[in-house]
């Protein structure tokens, strides 16, 4: 079947069709559409595959690791960050070796395009030492995944695939077989292996020995790669990743295919020198172009230190920052063959600098967040009247503007650095904040510490019940299992109170008896993802019609300025100057509540509204 | 696969999210397949749920012969033929793409940068700096109109793309 697909499509369907028989993640952009697309694939044709939702990243390797080692094909799928997180069981998967076929799919993101950071995660690869594919089309993810689960078996070997953000969003049409989905039957029994599952002193490092011995060997056994142009050229230029295509496509567009010798190496580690060696014969120059820090540059080099006389360089001419852009290496190729760039708009004016501010988005409407920020700013200004009030910040849809926390690093940051603010400079009020997933994956040890330390810590969790930036996964909050007030009890919390995100009142109210109490302080507010409740969201829709009273309205701005609601919107004639913007508003109330003059009214349908209670949907 | 240059037609879809930009997106895409071309690009769309800035590339290849994959997904500056336009500030953010052949087409329903609404914005008139720039642009309430005529202003991106075809800013039949 040939289907229109993105990356993280494609890595899906080759799992899918390569007998894949168990799938952990946590979600992160740009890889975040993996789970979904294997899900959908598995259920429409009748797969086999267990899903772990994990927690986070470390338990979703260590749990795609156990079901290898039971003979099972694995895949484990995080961002970049999470491989920090995932980082220590990494370290290990290349002792133990592997049954099934293990695949590590990471999602890079230079130039920060839908992450918190641009984290270059290949400086990992020598230390874990497991073997890296880096794709550069639809096609080769589908292909190369494929590879990647023979070579992984071949050579027991875990292998890792680097999927930068530009190929996720990437889409191409690709010939698919439906037909292999399910069709692959394995049996799955753990089998004991002491002496390469049990890593204690020597025998650790006989088994990190005999890493080194099976790299090298596929090293020397394994390459993927391809040359294109003149292999006669003394100019060679080596891409990696995303860089290739814009490379490809400058050389041909710039005529230089007889002057430039390209190679895309598509497994950057381990590196095969022998295969690698006769690129080099004739070359005067190679130029290594690549995103971020430059891993494969320094690759090269230290591979062939001494061994060749080419003159080899690449991030002196390309930042190692952000994400390079086609016209910078389009402009590199026509600098370094002194060509005259013929744009068709080359006879314009050079381009304005119009500068447009990012616009990163904004809490939804409707959203809880929007209300706990108003109120934690409320009760800050109210207790301490000055800026020296501090707010933790964590990752996430919180995270998004108006941002009000003070920092914005990585996961469960609110939760950590508080409290080194809490104990060096108690002078200020501080109120750390974190969503419900970042609890649950590490947020909650956290909060053990603090109460273990004795910590004068107010944390609040955001529950939404979604991991709702990267798609809406359910957060274990959503499990009605789970009983948060229990299990933080359990922990130590000297103080907890669960509040409604959208009852102001009573949520003020619990945020300053915690404020005003000592220890380890935790508010759990409730208020689910305004994105996740449409059957809710439509009987509310017909039970209250909001509008803004030109009467009673002082154009005071909070609910513009201060609560900023995207369905408030700003009128440019008549009295009052604001108004709700009836088909953006999800009727979450809380503008009514925010405003001081009585200006807002609900309108209430009290027969949709009756019906609606009833229902219990308001 | 050729080793000459074959010139594709990039087009840049652009707007805020919520707007249906992955949707219109694959529509242009599939059509473009069903007239046998090759179609490289990617969609963009952030962090954010809603209400941050989402747009999509795409490069439209009419050779047979060409190895369309391995070209850039991205596109040369000032080397863009169409844009369309949901959101007139998000339109100027690619201004450096824009060259003579630049077709313009933009709803003039402004969605403000929310960041910004405490302090007042560089450019306050996003509609005027874009008929400064001098390119074939038709600029309209989009949204206006597709709230009028389908009671949903998400369909103004498909009454976008109709206007672009009525207009012949495809150098194909669509």
């Amino acid at each position: 079947m040939r289907n229109i697909i993105n990356g993280n499509e494609a890595v899906a369907w080759a799992a899918m069709e390569m007998g894949l028989n168990y799938f952990s993640h946590y979600p992160g952009s740009p890889v975040n559409k993996i789970a979904p697309a294997i899900y959908e694939l598995n259920s429409k044709y009748k797969g086999s595959v267990v899903f772990n939702d994990a927690i986070n990243e470390h338990v979703a390797t260590l749990s795609a690791l156990g079901a290898s080692l039971s003979g099972a094909r694995s895949m484990v799928v995080m961002k970049h960050v999470g491989m920090n997180i995932a980082a220590d069981p990494l370290n290990y998967i290349g002792y133990t070796g592997i049954r099934g076929g293990m695949l590590l799919v990471v999602g890079t993101d230079p130039g920060a395009q839908c992450s918190t950071g641009e984290e270059d995660p290949h400086w990992y690869l020598p230390q874990i030492n497991l073997p890296l594919f880096e794709p550069t089309t639809i096609s080769q993810i589908y292909y190369q995944t494929k590879e990647a689960f023979l070579l992984s078996e071949k050579y027991a070997t875990a292998v890792v695939v680097f999927l930068p953000t530009r190929l996720c969003f990437n889409h191409d049409s690709l010939l698919t077989d439906e037909s292999k989905i399910g069709q692959a039957q394995r049996e799955f029994k753990f089998i004991k292996n002491p002496a390469s599952y049990i890593n204690v002193g020597a025998q650790c490092v006989a088994n990190s020995k005999k890493l080194f011995a099976k790299m090298e060997t596929i090293s020397q056994d394994v390459f993927f790669g391809k040359e294109f142009f003149n292999a006669n050229s003394a100019i060679g230029v080596i891409t990696r990743g995303a860089t290739f295509g814009h490379s490809y496509e400058s050389i041909l567009r710039l005529e230089l295919s007889e002057k430039v010798h390209l190679l895309n190496i598509d497994m950057t580690y381990p590196l095969n020198e022998a295969k690698l060696l006769p690129f080099f014969a004739n070359k005067k120059e190679v130029v290594v172009i690549e995103d971020q820090g430059g891993f494969l540059e320094n690759s090269l080099k230290s591979l062939f230190y001494g061994k060749i006389q080419t003159a080899m360089e690449g991030k002196i001419f390309f930042t190692p920052y952000g994400e390079i852009s086609f016209s910078s290496i389009y402009n590199f190729f026509a600098d370094k063959f002194d060509i005259a760039i013929r744009q068709m708009g080359e006879n314009l004016q050079a381009p304005h600098e119009i500068e447009v501010p990012e616009r990163l988005g904004t809490f939804c409407e409707g959203c809880p967040h929007r209300a706990s920020f108003y109120i934690i700013e409320k009760v800050l200004r109210a207790e301490q009247g000055d800026d020296r009030w501090v707010i933790g910040g964590d990752i996430g849809c919180s995270s998004l503007p108006p941002q009000r926390a003070d920092w914005l690093l990585c996961m469960n940051a609110g939760v950590g650095i508080s409290q080194g603010i809490t104990a060096m400079a108690s002078s200020q009020l501080v109120i750390s904040t974190g969503g419900d997933a970042s609890f649950f994956h590490a947020g909650i040890s956290g909060i053990a510490s603090a109460v273990h330390n004795k910590v004068d810590l107010l944390h609040l969790v955001f529950d939404n019940e979604y991991i709702a930036m990267t798609g809406h996964q359910a957060s274990l909050s959503s499990n009605p299992k789970l009983d948060h007030e229990k299990l933080l009890y359990a922990l130590g919390v000297d103080k907890l109170f669960t509040v409604d995100a959208f009852d102001l009142s009573s949520y003020e109210k619990k945020l300053k008896q915690l404020v005003h109490s000592r220890g380890v302080r935790v508010l759990w507010v409730k208020g689910a993802c305004s994105k996740m409740l449409p059957a809710q969201a439509i009987k509310r829709r017909e039970a209250f019609s909001p509008t803004i009273n030109s009467s009673k309205c002082q154009d005071c701005t909070l609910c513009y300025r201060e609560l900023q609601c995207p369905a408030i919107v700003k009128k440019t004639t008549n009295l009052p100057h604001f108004s709700i913007d009836l088909d953006r508003c999800k009727r979450c109330r809380v503008c009514k509540q925010v405003c001081p003059n009585g200006a807002i009214s609900a309108n209430v349908n009290w027969m949709k509204l009756a019906q609606a209670l009833l229902a219990k949907d308001v | 696969m050729s080793l000459h240059y074959q010139p594709p037609f990039n087009i840049i879809i652009t707007g805020i999210g919520g707007q249906g930009i992955s949707r219109l997106t694959k529509s242009i895409w599939t059509l473009s397949q069903k007239s046998s071309f090759s179609v490289q690009g990617a969609i963009f769309k952030g962090g954010a749920q809603t209400l941050g800035s989402v747009y999509s590339t795409m490069r439209i290849f009419f050779s047979k012969t060409v190895d369309y994959e391995y070209y850039s997904s991205q596109i040369l500056e000032r080397e863009l033929d169409l844009l369309i336009a949901l959101e007139p500030y998000e339109a100027l953010r690619f201004q450096r793409y824009f060259g003579p052949q630049t077709k313009i087409i933009c709803s003039s329903q402004i969605a403000p940068i929310w960041i910004e609404r405490h302090r007042p914005l560089l450019i306050s008139d996003p509609i005027a700096v874009l008929r400064q720039l001098g390119r074939t642009l038709i600029v309209e309430n989009f949204h206006q109109a597709a709230m009028e005529k389908y009671g949903d202003t998400r369909a103004a991106g498909e009454m976008m793309f109709a206007r672009a075809r009525e207009k012949g800013y495809f150098p194909w039949t669509i």
